[in-house]
Order: C-alpha cells, then structure tokens, then sequence
C-alpha cells in the first residue's frame, strides 16, 4: 500500500492548476500567438521606442514638406512637415490607451450592473435591465458624435464617451452568469457559512464569470480603437496637435493621391492592431473554454 | 437528567408562492432538539425536509417565504432576527452540511480558501492563524495530507474528501448546532460509512446537536437519539429512535420500515411490502389525512378531517385517528 501510494505521488507530482492548464491551451493556439506578439511589438513601438528618438510628436520641419522618406525621416514627412514614424509611434499611444481604456472602464460597469441585477432578480434585475435595454436602443455612432460635439475634444472625453455607451454587452452577460451561478449549491453553502451578498457576488461568483468578460474585452479593444479612429476621421474625436491613427488618416485626406504612403501606414497600423487584439481573443475563448467551439 | 432545550421548531410554516397555488412545503412542523442530541427528520423526496432546514437558517429563496411560527434557537426567535444578526449565526453557530459535495464547493477557490472562509467571517483570527486552524480541521476531518491539501481545488478531490471538507468547513467555528441535509446520499456505501463515522466521533468531540435530515431509515437507526417522520410537510410520527423502530404506530411509518428488504424477510419468503401509490400533488392535496388515499386502514373520519399530532404514549407523538396498535401483528396478516 505505501509503496503504492508513493509511486502515485511521484506520477502525479504537482497538480496542475486552472492557470496552466489554460496557458498550455493559448499557447497551442498559433494565431493567438501571432496576435499577441504583434500587440506586444506594437505596444513596445508606441511606448518604448519613442524614448530614444529625439524628435517629439509636434516637431516639424518645414523645409521638408511631404518629403519621402531618407534616413533621417524614415517614412518621410506629412504637409506640416512632421515625422510621419514619430507620428505612428505617439499615434499608437493614445490609440492604445483609448483602446484599453474603452475595454477595461465599461466592462468593470457592466459587471457592477449585471452581477447586482442577475444576483439579486426581481425589481433591481427589472430596473437596471430596462435601463440596459434603453441605452441598447440608442445609435451609437451619433450619438457619439453629439456628445464628442457637446463635451469637446480631447482623448479623456473620448474615453469617457465609449464607456458610457459600452457597458451594456457586458451587463448583459454577466446577469445572464449570475442568473445560473446564483442557483448554484455553492452558492447556498457560502450563505450558510455567513457570507454577506457583496462578497459572494464579486468574491465567489466574479472570478466564474471572468472567461467571457475576459474575451468580450480584448474584442472590444480592437472595436474601440476603430471607433476612435472613425471619429477622429470625422474631426470629432482627438484634435489634430495631438496625433492619433485615426486623425493622422483625416489630416492626409486631401494628401491620399499626392503620397499615398500617409494615409496607408496609419491605416496598417489600425487593422494590424485590431486584428491582432481579435485573433487574441479567439485564442482566450478556446482556452478558457474548451468545450465551446471544438 | 434533563438536557438543555437547544432549539425548538415551533408550527413552522413555509409556503411557495407560485404561479399555479400555493405549496405548502413546511405546514406546521413542531420539533424539539436538545445540547448535543442527534434527531433525525426522515421522510420521501418533496416532503419539505430540505426546505425545513434551510427555513431554520432563513434561506429559503423566492418565491419561498416564511408564513408563520417560530425558530428558537437558545431561546431567541431567529425568524424575528435581522439580516445582519443571521449572517453571524450561519456557520458560526448554526452550521450546515449540504447534499452534494460534486457541486457545493466553488471550482474557482482551493479547498483551504474555502474551509478558511468561515473562520475568517466568524473569528478573529488573521490569516496566518486562520490557516494553522484550517489545517488542523482538514486533518481532524481525516484528510490526509492536509498541508498538500490545502492548496488543491476542488476537481482534484473525490466525493468523500470534498464531503470531508465540507464538514470540516461546517465545524471549523464550532457550531452549537449543525444541519446535515443528505450529506451522505450522494455517496457511495463504503465512502458514507466513513462520513458517518467521522460525524459522530466528531459530534461527540465538540458535543454539537445535529438534525439529520435523511430519506435512508437505516442511517437514521445508525445515527439519531430521536426521530421524526414528515410527510408533506407535516410531522406524522415522533419518537426516540427505539420506539419507531420497534413500534412504529403511524402506517406511513409502518410502510416505510416495511419497504426495506432485510434478510428476515427473505427467510420467511414474506413479499417486500411497498407503500400504494405516489406522494400527492402539492397543487392537489386531498382533503382530509394527506396520507389517506395511501393508507391501507384509512377510514371515513381519515377523509374529512386531519388528525392532530397526538401523545399516545409518553414521548411517543403520531399524527394519525388509527394508529397501529402492535406492528408485529399486522405484518403476519
């Protein structure tokens, strides 16, 4: 018997844990790989590599307009003679930070919302899902729009804007979580040891709803950094002094024909960046859940 | 010598509210439980058991409410109690046991975390300290290993050691009181034994009462001093242990002991007595004795009225106009 049982020891060794289970399962995923590796080059390009240039992103040089590109200027300049390299990699920044603001900000609303509503039921879960539904029913690009117009541009309003219209998918999902969590036994056996709602609601039923909020947030941040740059196309998003993908493609509007390459390196970099952020999120879904999707 | 009242169950009533009627899964229940005495509550699956004792810790969810009598509980009515004052008696002195151990354990947390919880709600404790306990109730509770242990979830666990766990969770804030509701039917035989065991050596170690909720009489002869039979939400039969054993007065009773094949039986080629028919539709309860249109010795009163739960010899209650006068007889007939 205990020779057995040490040979069993030694077999199983270390049990393997969620995390590294679902580790193993991502990195198997190629595409997700590849996402991850561009969103890492280009977040050390956005926030890294600036460092070591010595042109900021409002230095220009006007004897050098719509110069193309030499080795001083390595993707050559725009019509106010700035740097167009040094304008995607600040670009970068402030998409990014948009970005995973828009994810991150609306989605902590949307699990307050959903998990209060889908925990307690009834008439908190029929006010609060009402006013989801409402805020559902608005067009977002317009109202975007009307209120990037109203509170005046600027990155931290745009934040504020996308996490204002953005919570609802997530409130949706977690209060369709919390409804079935909240049946759970465990659930039952944590209330009879005392707990209080709010602990059950964010200790021990946040951490089971985590794999889809997860997901549905890199998704959302490729969403956002496209609303970001669809607004600054149509001028309501960031001013032009401060420059983003999106508004570096407005500026060069006029310039598509005369050098092409201005509007199409900031139009590689979004579509780059979004669709890493997607591949990466088809990855955590297929390994969070495993059971979904094979 | 006279054991102090730790509880007593007084016409408790639990009512669901639903769309088709009213359920009544609680209708009255009377029970009395002493410091440190184990009573069983047996009865078939629907029969409020489970709903009666999650009434007692005031958890029974919508559409469920509580439609009157009383929960004294070390003489204070806990039905009357606040929110707030509740959460303090779950767990730390009123604890309980649930049914599935596959599903009563969050998969986020290890098995410590959880069994620490409690601890940490209920004591003051810090964290480091609570951890000391934690181990100290896993190995208690018989889990070998338990430092390992401690850090493993709950899918790295069998049945039994979760159910281990489990209890060690329940008793780790010594509760006056604890509540087992079918927590061992999800286990097998040889596994639920060894529960058993465990429950009792460590209800004697801590000298915590338990009411044990079971559909099985034969863990009811293992474990209880006394016992009492529900039937749709009724108490129909209330005794020590002995007594409803031995003389079982009530026919549902009757039946239910009858309906255990034993190896006597076998012997004699006597048939394995079952009790006719379903248990009745709680949106359609017959009028009457709710046991009657099953009850083989069921007469015309039994139709009309419901009998009340009456002494018929001392500490000996039936809820019934007929009751069984000598049980050895009517098993010949």
């Amino acid at each position: 018997m205990s020779t057995l049982r040490t040979e069993v020891q030694f077999t199983e060794s270390k049990p393997e844990s969620y995390l590294s289970r679902v580790t193993k399962r991502f990195l198997k995923h190629k595409l997700a790989i590849i996402g991850l590796i561009s969103v890492g080059s280009i977040v050390i390009f956005s926030f890294i590599v600036p460092l070591f240039f010595e042109y900021g992103s409002t230095f220009s040089d006007f004897s050098y307009l719509y110069g193309s590109p030499n080795s001083q200027y390595l993707l050559g300049t725009d019509s106010m003679g700035h740097d167009l390299f040094t304008r995607l990699m600040y670009g970068g920044r402030i998409s990014l930070i948009v970005g995973f603001s828009a994810a991150i900000i609306p989605a902590i609303f949307g699990i307050i919302v959903g998990a209060v509503a889908g925990y307690y039921g009834g008439l908190a879960d029929n006010i609060l899902m009402r006013i989801t539904d409402a805020f559902l029913s608005v067009p977002a690009f317009p109202i975007y729009m009307a209120l990037a117009k109203l509170m005046g541009q600027g990155v931290l309003n745009i934040i504020l804007v996308f996490s204002f219209l953005g919570w609802m998918t997530n409130a949706r999902i977690v209060r369709g979580m919390y409804l079935s969590l909240k049946e759970n036994e465990y659930t039952e056996a944590a209330k009879a040891i005392g707990v209080s709602n709010a602990r059950i609601i964010f200790r021990h039923l946040l951490p089971n709803t985590m794999a889809p909020i997860l997901v549905s947030m890199t998704l959302t941040v490729g969403g956002a950094i496209l609303s970001e740059a669809g607004l600054s196309f149509l001028g309501l998003g960031v001013p032009p002094s401060t420059p983003t993908w999106g508004n570096m493609l407005t500026n060069s509007q006029q310039d598509i024909f005369l050098a092409p390459r201005l509007v199409i390196w900031p139009g590689i970099m979004i579509f780059l960046t979004v669709l890493s952020f997607n591949f990466i999120g088809d990855g955590l879904r297929d390994a969070l859940d495993p059971k979904l999707y094979r | 010598m006279k054991k102090e009242l730790l509880l007593e169950i007084k016409d408790l009533k639990t009512y669901f509210y639903t769309d088709t009627g009213i359920v009544k899964a609680v209708d009255g229940i009377n029970l009395k439980l002493h410091k440190s005495e184990v009573l069983g509550l047996v009865g078939e699956s629907g029969c409020g058991k489970s709903v009666a004792s999650l009434s007692i810790l005031r958890l029974v969810d919508q559409p469920g409410k509580n439609a009157g009598g009383e929960v004294i509980f070390k003489g204070e009515d806990l039905l009357k109690k606040s929110e707030e004052e509740m959460r303090k008696i779950r767990g730390s002195e009123i604890a309980m046991i649930f049914q599935e151990p596959m599903t009563a354990l969050n998969p986020v947390y290890t098995i410590g975390n959880q069994v620490m919880e409690a601890i940490l709600i209920h004591q003051d404790v810090n964290e480091e300290e609570a951890k000391k306990k934690t181990v100290k109730m896993l190995e208690l509770v018989g889990i070998p290993d338990p430092e390992k242990r401690f850090n493993e979830y709950p899918h790295e666990m069998s049945g039994g050691m979760r159910q281990r766990a489990m209890i060690a969770m329940a008793l780790s804030c010594n509760p006056d009181l604890l509540i087992s509701d079918e927590a061992t039917t999800a286990l097998d035989v040889t596994i639920q034994a060894q529960i058993l065991e465990l429950m009792k050596d460590l209800q004697k170690k801590i000298e915590a009462a338990i009411l044990f909720i079971t559909h099985d009489l034969a863990l009811v002869a293992e474990m209880a001093d006394t016992v009492a039979v529900a039937y749709m939400g009724k108490i129909v039969e209330y005794s020590s242990v002995k007594n409803i054993f031995k003389d079982p007065r009530h026919p549902y009773t009757y039946g239910l002991l009858k309906s255990i094949p034993s190896l006597i039986t076998k012997k004699t080629k006597q048939p394995l007595l079952a009790i006719e028919g379903m248990i009745p539709s709680p949106h359609n309860m017959p009028k009457g004795c709710y046991f009657h249109p099953r009850c083989p010795f069921a007469t015309d009163i039994c139709r009309k009225q419901m009998p009340e739960l009456k002494e018929i010899k001392p500490g000996h209650l039936v809820r019934c106009f007929n009751p069984i006068e000598n049980a050895k007889e009517v098993s010949k007939k």
